[in-house]
C-alpha cells in the first residue's frame, strides 16, 4: 500500500473512530489517538529512510538538469470535466516534511495527556488538523491541496477558542479570530492566485504545473499574491503578529503543531508552489525577500527582548527564526535553500520542544511570566535539562541540527553574489547574538536563582510515557545535528530543480538586462515565439 | 574581479601538501593518523555516559574517575603517538578527514583532526595540565553531591577544547568554539542557586557571542574570497573553510589582500573580523569584562578553563592562522596596540582587588595581552612559549587560590586572611614559586617567555614609534604585575589569621598537583632558552615567522629588575601583613578608577539596560501601535465599519430600495451612454 496513503489515512480513520467512542473512557481515546500517531510516525520514517531508493513514478521537465521526481504517485480522477484528481506524491522535501509533522504529531499527543475537559472532541480536532497537514505535503494536486490547507485551519480554531487560555497578555478570543482570519485571508489570496494558474493552464496537477512555462508576465503579477498569502504563514513581516498572540493562548500541544508545523506550510507553499511555478517572478522578487527578512531576523528577536512572557518570547522567537528560512530561500543558492529547508525541519522540532515543555509546568504553575518564575531546576531537574537544551538549539548551538541548518543558510546568503543577501547575511549573524541575549535570559530567570516557596510542590516528569516526547525530539535534533548528511541528501532531489529553474531565469534575466535596449524590447517577444503563441 | 598572480593550475584542493613539505611527511591513514579520534572523542563519551545515565551521575567517584582516565589517556596517547616520534622524526603531519556536510555531490564541509607540532604542543598542555586539575578538583570538590555533574561537564570542556586544536578548518573551529563557550556557560554557572553566578555565566556567553559575531562575518569573508579564487565551494572535494586551502590561496595570490577586490581594505577588515573571535574568547579589551566576572565558577574551573586552556584559545587560534594576518595591512597593528592595551588596564584592575580569584582573573587578562602583542609583533612562537608556561604557573596559582580557599572554608577576600603560611606550608611554598615565576624572576618559567615577547615588542619595527611604547608599557606592567602578586602573596600569607575558623591544609590530593605543577613551572621555562637547544623554537620550526628569537640582554635586565623593584615596593607596603590598604588613600582619584574598573562594566550595563532594552521596547511600541493596531485591527475596524454602511442600506423601506434602484438604473444608463460615445469617436 501507498505509504503516503497509510500517513494520510491513519488520523483520518482515527477521527472517525473517535466519534464512535465514547467520551467518558479517556483511556481509549488516548489510546487510539496514540495509535494511529505511532502508525504515522513509523510509516513516515520507513517513508523518509527509503525515499532515497524508491522507484520515481513521475517526472516533471523529465530529460532537463531541472528533472523533478517524484515518488509514490498515486491518482484517482474525482471530476475528470474540471480536471480534478486527488493525487499524491512525495519528493525528498516532503518526506522530510512528513517526518517533521508526524514527530510532533506523536509528541503533541503524548504531552496532551494533561488534557481533562472533553479529551474525545480535543483529539478529533488534533487529528483533523494533521489529517489536513499531512495532505498539505503530500498532494500533488492543487485542488486538493487547498482542500487539506483550509481542514488544517479549521480544528485549529476550535483547539485555541475551546482549550485554550486568555492570560495578562493575550486575549484568548482575540488571538483565535485573528489567527484564523489572517490564515484564511492569506488562504485565499493563494486561492485567487492558483486559479489564475488553473485559467491559464487548464489543470490542477501539480506536475503538469511544473512544466508549463508561465508568461512572464503573468508570472510577475500573481508571484506576489501566491507568495505574500502563503507568507503571511511563515509568518514573513509585517504579516506576522497573529502567530505570537496564537502561540499565547494555545494549549501545549496546539502550540507545537502552530510553530512546528503550520507555518513551514507557508514555506513550503512559498518553495513549491510560487517558486517551484513561476521561477521567473522568483528570480525578479526574491531579492526583496532577502530585505523583508531582516525585519524578521532582527525586528521579531528584538520584541521578543521586551516580553516577559515565555510563549510570547517563543513566538516572536519563531518569527524570528523563520526570518532564516526566508533568507535561505532569498539567496538562490543550493547552500542557502538546503538550508532553509533544513531549519523549517529543525526548527519545528526545536519550538515544538519548547512548547512542550513551557506547557509541561504553565499546567501546574498558570503563569508564563518569568518575573514570576524562577529556580525551577530545583523541582523539575529533568525539564528543567530538557529546556536548556531547547534553547541552546535555538540558539544555534552545534551538535543540534540548528546550527548547521542556520550556518548552511548563512553561508548561501553570504555565497550569493547579490549585496540583498549578503548584507541581511550580516544581520543574520547578529541575529544569532540577539537569540542569545532573550533564551539565556529566559533559562535563568525560570530555571536559576532562588524559587519562590509557592513552587514547592510543582512536578517533574518522572514517568517513561511523560518523558518519552521529550526524548525523542531531542534525539532527532542531535541525531540530525551531528549527521546532516542523512536530511541534505534526502532533500537535495527536490531542491535541486526549484534552483536550477530560479537560476536559469536570472541568469537569462541579467543577460536580457544586459542587451542594448532594442534587443531587450525584443527579448520577451522571443520568450513568448519559443513557447508558441 | 582580479585574482591577483593566483596560479589555479598548482592548487591542489586534495590532500594537501604545503605544511608537510616544509615539515616532513604527512600521514594520512594507519593508527596515527586516527588516534586523534581517540583522544577527541573520549571525553565526548564520558560526558555523554556521566551526564546521561543515572548509575554513573550518581556515583562521584565513579563519573571522577572515568573524567580523570579520560583526560589521562589523551595525554599518554598524545605523548607516545605524537610528541615522541615528532621529537625524533621532525615534524609530520598526521590527518584525517571526512566529508561532513555535503550537498550533493560536493563537500561544502569537511571534518576531522589535524595533528602537527602546534596542535601537539596546545593538546600537551590542554591535557597535561588538565589531568593535574581534574585530580585536584577531587579533594575541592569533596563533598558537593553533585561532583558527578561536575566532572561530566568538565569532559565536556576538555573535548570541546581539544576540537578547536586539532580542527584543520575554519568551520570545525567555529563548531568547538561555540562548545567551548557552552561549557563554560555552563560551569560558570555550575553553583545555579546564586544570583551572581547565573549573572555571570550570561555574561561570559554574550561577550563571547558579540566576539563571535566578528568572528563569524570574518570567516564568511576569507571563504567566500577564498572560495571564488580557487573555485572551492559548491565544487572543489575539500572546502575553502581549509587551513591548508587558504594558506596555499594566499600564498598563490601573493597576499591576503589579493584575494578580495583589490586593495581597498577588505583584507585588514577580515584579518579584524577574526581576531573579534580571538578578542572575546581571550578576553581582549574591550571585550575583556566577562573574564573576571567567570570566577563565579569553581576553582579548578577557574584554573583550567578561565586561566590555562580556554582563554587561551583565542591566541591559538591567531598562531593557527597567522598566514591571514601576516600581510593584513593595519590588522597586525591594530593587535599589538589592543593587547598593550588589555595588559596595562587589567594590571591595574588587579592592584585594587581584594578577592584572591579576582587577582589572578586580572593577572590573567594581563598576561594574555602579552600573548595578543605578541601575536601583533609576529612572534608566534614567543607567544606560544608564553601561552605554555603561563598555561603552568596561573594553573598553579589559581589552585593554591583554590586551596587557601579551600583551607579557609570557602573565604576569597583577602583582607579576611592572613599568616596563612603558618597552616597552609605546602601551598605558600607553592604560591611563592608560582608567583615569582609570573613575575619573570630568573630562572623561572616567566622570565624566559616574557623576556621573548618584551624582546618581540621592543624590535618589532614594521610599527614604528609604537613599538617603544608598547615595550614601555610592556615594562610598566611588568612592575605592576610583581607590585600585586607581591601584594596577594604578603596580603595573604604573611602576618596573623584575620579570619574566625582555623585554616587547615589541604589534603594529599591537593598538594600533590600543586608540587607537579610548580615543578614544571620552574623547569618548564628551558625549553625556550634562547640560542641552539631552543626546544621550543626548534619543535615549531614550522609555525615560525621570521628569524629565530634573539636573546635581549638589556630588555631582560631591565624587566627583571623592575620586577623586583615591584615585589620590594609591595613587601614594603603590605609585608607586616596587618590587613589594612593604604593604597587607596596614596593613589586618590587613579585608584576610583582602577577600583571601578575604568566604568567599562557600568558603561556596557548602560548599554544593556538602558539601549538595548530602549530599543526593544520601541520594537514592542511599533509592534502594539502600528502593526497589531495598525494594520490587523484598523484592517477588522474598517471591516466592521463597511459592513455597518452596507447594513444601513437595508432598511426594509420600499421606498428606499426603490430610490437606490432607480438611481442605480440612472448611472448604469449614464455609463452605457457615454460608453457609447467614446467607442463611437474612435
Amino acid at each position: 500500500m501507498n505509504p503516503l496513503l497509510i500517513i494520510l489515512l491513519s488520523p483520518a480513520i482515527a477521527t472517525c473512530v473517535l466519534f464512535l467512542v465514547p467520551g467518558e473512557n479517556k483511556k481509549l481515546v488516548r489510546a487510539i489517538a496514540l495509535a494511529s500517531a505511532s502508525l504515522a510516525l513509523a510509516t513516515a520514517l520507513l517513508l523518509f529512510v527509503g525515499i532515497g531508493d524508491a522507484p520515481i513514478s513521475e517526472t516533471a521537465n523529465a530529460g532537463t538538469p531541472e528533472a523533478h521526481h517524484y515518488k509514490h504517485v498515486m491518482s484517482v480522477p474525482w471530476v475528470e470535466s474540471l480536471g480534478l484528481q486527488f493525487k499524491l506524491g512525495a519528493d525528498g522535501v516532503s518526506a522530510a516534511m512528513v517526518l517533521l509533522t508526524a514527530f510532533i504529531i506523536f509528541a503533541g499527543v503524548i504531552v496532551s495527556f494533561t488534557i481533562q475537559t472533553r479529551v474525545k472532541e480535543y483529539y478529533i480536532c488534533l487529528l483533523a488538523l494533521v489529517t489536513g497537514v499531512f495532505g498539505v505535503f503530500t498532494s500533488l494536486d492543487l485542488f486538493f491541496y487547498y482542500f487539506f490547507y483550509e481542514l488544517a485551519v479549521i480544528p485549529m480554531f476550535l483547539l485555541i477558542g475551546i482549550w485554550g487560555s486568555t492570560t495578562k497578555t493575550v486575549d484568548q478570543q482575540y488571538a483565535t479570530m485573528k489567527l484564523v482570519l489572517v490564515l484564511s485571508g492569506g488562504a485565499v489570496l493563494a486561492l485567487v492566485g492558483l486559479l489564475a494558474l488553473y485559467t491559464h493552464s487548464g489543470t490542477f496537477d501539480m506536475v503538469a504545473l511544473e512544466q508549463i512555462t508561465i508568461p512572464r508576465d503573468m508570472q510577475m503579477i500573481w508571484f506576489p499574491v501566491i507568495f505574500i498569502g502563503f507568507a503571511s504563514l511563515i509568518p514573513m513581516w509585517p504579516f506576522h503578529s497573529w502567530s505570537p498572540a496564537g502561540h499565547a493562548s494555545a494549549p501545549a500541544a496546539v502550540s507545537m503543531l502552530h510553530a512546528g508545523v503550520l507555518m513551514k506550510l507557508g514555506a513550503f507553499g512559498v518553495l513549491r508552489i510560487a517558486m517551484g511555478f513561476m521561477p521567473e517572478a522568483a528570480a525578479v522578487y526574491l531579492p526583496w525577500v532577502g530585505v523583508l527578512c531582516c525585519f524578521n531576523i532582527v525586528y521579531g528577536g528584538m520584541v521578543a527582548i521586551s516580553h516577559q512572557d515565555l510563549k510570547l518570547v517563543i513566538g516572536y522567537s519563531s518569527s524570528s527564526h523563520m526570518g532564516y528560512v526566508l533568507l535561505g530561500l532569498a539567496s538562490v543558492t543550493m547552500a542557502g535553500f538546503s538550508g532553509a529547508v533544513f531549519l523549517m525541519f529543525a526548527h519545528g522540532i526545536m519550538t515544538a520542544l519548547a512548547f512542550a515543555l513551557i506547557g509541561w509546568f504553565y499546567d501546574q504553575t498558570h503563569t508564563r511570566m518569568m518575573s514570576d518564575l524562577g529556580g525551577l531546576m530545583r523541582v523539575m531537574p529533568f525539564a528543567g535539562v530538557c529546556f536548556i537544551i531547547a534553547c541552546m538549539a535555538s540558539a544555534g548551538l552545534p551538535g543540534f541540527a540548528n546550527f548547521t541548518s542556520e550556518l548552511l543558510v548563512i553561508l548561501g546568503a553570504w555565497e550569493s553574489e547579490s549585496l540583498f543577501t549578503k548584507l541581511p547575511a550580516v544581520l543574520a549573524v547578529w541575529g544569532l547574538v540577539i537569540t542569545g541575549v532573550y533564551l539565556l535570559r529566559a533559562v535563568k530567570s525560570v530555571w536559576y536563582v532562588d524559587m519562590p516557596s509557592r513552587w514547592e510542590n510543582l512536578k517533574d516528569a518522572v514517568t517513561p510515557i511523560q518523558k518519552t516526547p521529550y526524548v525523542v525530539l531531542i534525539a532527532v535534533l542531535v541525531f540530525f545535528g551531528f549527521y546532516p548528511k542523512a536530511m541534505l541528501d534526502t532533500i537535495e532531489d527536490g531542491i535541486r530543480p526549484v534552483f536550477l529553474r530560479i537560476q536559469d531565469a536570472r541568469d537569462a534575466g541579467d543577460t536580457a538586462a544586459a542587451l542594448p535596449q532594442p534587443l531587450r524590447d525584443a527579448a520577451p517577444d522571443d520568450a513568448d515565439a519559443r513557447e508558441g503563441r | 574581479m582580479s585574482l591577483g598572480n593566483l596560479d589555479l593550475g598548482n592548487l591542489d584542493l586534495g590532500f594537501l601538501t604545503v605544511l608537510a613539505a616544509d615539515a616532513g611527511g604527512l600521514v594520512t591513514s594507519g593508527f596515527t593518523s586516527w588516534a586523534a579520534w581517540v583522544i577527541l572523542f573520549t571525553p565526548l563519551l564520558v560526558a555523554f555516559l556521566v551526564t546521561a545515565v543515572p548509575a554513573i551521575r550518581k556515583n562521584n567517584y565513579l563519573a571522577a574517575a572515568l573524567s580523570i582516565g579520560s583526560v589521562g589517556l589523551g595525554l599518554v596517547l598524545t605523548l607516545v603517538v605524537y610528541f615522541f616520534p615528532m621529537l625524533s622524526e621532525g615534524g609530520n603531519v598526521y590527518e584525517h578527514i571526512v566529508s561532513w556536510v555535503a550537498i550533493g555531490d560536493s563537500a561544502l564541509i569537511t571534518f576531522g583532526t589535524r595533528m602537527d607540532a602546534l596542535a601537539v604542543t596546545m593538546t600537551l598542555v590542554v591535557t597535561g595540565v588538565g589531568f593535574a586539575i581534574f585530580v585536584f578538583a577531587l579533594g575541592y570538590m569533596k563533598g558537593d553531591e553533585s561532583m558527578g555533574r561536575f566532572y561530566g561537564k568538565f569532559a565536556l570542556f576538555v573535548f570541546s577544547m581539544l576540537g578547536i586544536v586539532m580542527s584543520p578548518n575554519f568551520f570545525q573551529t567555529f563548531i568547538f568554539w561555540e562548545l567551548v563557550g557552552v561549557s563554560s556557560y555552563l560551569l560558570i554557572g555550575y553553583y545555579w542557586k546564586k544570583h551572581s553566578a547565573g549573572e555571570a555565566a550570561k555574561k561570559a556567553f554574550m561577550t563571547n557571542r558579540v566576539g563571535d559575531f566578528g568572528f563569524l562575518l570574518g570567516i564568511l569573508m576569507v571563504w567566500a574570497a577564498v572560495g571564488d579564487a580557487t573555485g572551492a565551494y559548491g565544487q572543489g572535494l575539500y572546502s575553502a573553510f581549509d587551513f591548508t586551502v587558504i594558506e596555499k590561496a594566499i600564498a598563490g595570490a601573493g597576499g591576503l589582500s589579493e584575494l578580495f577586490w583589490n586593495n581597498i581594505g577588505f583584507a585588514a577588515i577580515a584579518a579584524a573580523l577574526i581576531f573579534c573571535g580571538a578578542m572575546g574568547k581571550s578576553a581582549q579589551f574591550p571585550l575583556h569584562v566577562w573574564l573576571p566576572d567567570a570566577m563565579e565558577g569553581p576553582t579548578p574551573v577557574s584554573a583550567l578553563m578561565h586561566a590555562a586552556t580556554m582563554v587561551a584559545a583565542g591566541i591559538y587560534l591567531v598562531i593557527r592562522c597567522n598566514f591571514i594576518f601576516a600581510y593584513a595591512e593595519w590588522a597586525p597593528t591594530l593587535i599589538c596596540w589592543i593587547g598593550g592595551i588589555t595588559a596595562f588596564i587589567a594590571a591595574s584592575m588587579a592592584i585594587t582587588q581584594n578577592d584572591i580569584k579576582k587577582v589572578l582573573a586580572y593577572s590573567t587578562l594581563s598576561q594574555l595581552g602579552y600573548m595578543t602583542m605578541a601575536l601583533g609583533a609576529g612572534a608566534y612562537t614567543a607567544a606560544m612559549f608564553h601561552l605554555t608556561t603561563h598555561a603552568f604557573f596561573k594553573a598553579l596559582l589559581f589552585l593554591c587560590a583554590g586551596s587557601v580557599i579551600h583551607g579557609c572554608h570557602h573565604e576569597q577576600d583577602m583582607l579576611k586572611m592572613g599568616g596563612i603560611k603558618k597552616y597552609m606550608p605546602s601551598t605558600h611554598k607553592t604560591w611563592v614559586i608560582g608567583t615569582l615565576a609570573l613575575c619573570g624572576i630568573f630562572p623561572l618559567a616567566g622570565f624566559w617567555s616574557k623576556d621573548e615577547i618584551l624582546g618581540a615588542a621592543s624590535s618589532n619595527t614594521s610599527i614604528g614609534m609604537s613599538a617603544t611604547i608598547l615595550w614601555g608599557v610592556g615594562t610598566l606592567v611588568a612592575f605592576m604585575t610583581a607590585f600585586y602578586m607581591g601584594r596577594a602573596w604578603f596580603m595573604t600569607f604573611r602576618g596573623k589569621y584575620r579570619g574566625e575558623h582555623e585554616p587547615h591544609e589541604s589534603p594529599k590530593v591537593m598538594t600533590i598537583p600543586l608540587w607537579i605543577l610548580a615543578i614544571f613551572s620552574i623547569f618548564i621555562g628551558f625549553v625556550g632558552v634562547p640560542g641552539e637547544g631552543n626546544l621550543i623554537e626548534h619543535f615549531l620550526h614550522s609555525w615560525h615567522v621570521g628569524g629565530p628569537a634573539q636573546f635581549h640582554m638589556s630588555v631582560a635586565l631591565i624587566s627583571t629588575i623592575v620586577a623586583i623593584l615591584g615585589l620590594v615596593l609591595a613587601f614594603k607596603i603590605y609585608g607586616k601583613g596587618t590587613g589594612k590598604d593604604p593604597l587607596p588613600e596614596k593613589l586618590g582619584g587613579l585608584w576610583t578608577l582602577w577600583a571601578n574598573l575604568w566604568y567599562i562594566d557600568r558603561f556596557y550595563l548602560w548599554l544593556v539596560r538602558v539601549v538595548q532594552q530602549g530599543i526593544a521596547k520601541l520594537c514592542w511600541w511599533f509592534e502594539r501601535w502600528v502593526v497589531i493596531q495598525g494594520l490587523f485591527n484598523a484592517t477588522a475596524r474598517g471591516t466592521r465599519i463597511v459592513g455597518e454602511q452596507v447594513r444601513q442600506a437595508h432598511t426594509g423601506r420600499l421606498g428606499s430600495y426603490v430610490t437606490s434602484f432607480v438611481l442605480g438604473a440612472v448611472i448604469v444608463m449614464i455609463l452605457v451612454l457615454v460608453q457609447v460615445k467614446v467607442g463611437g469617436g474612435s
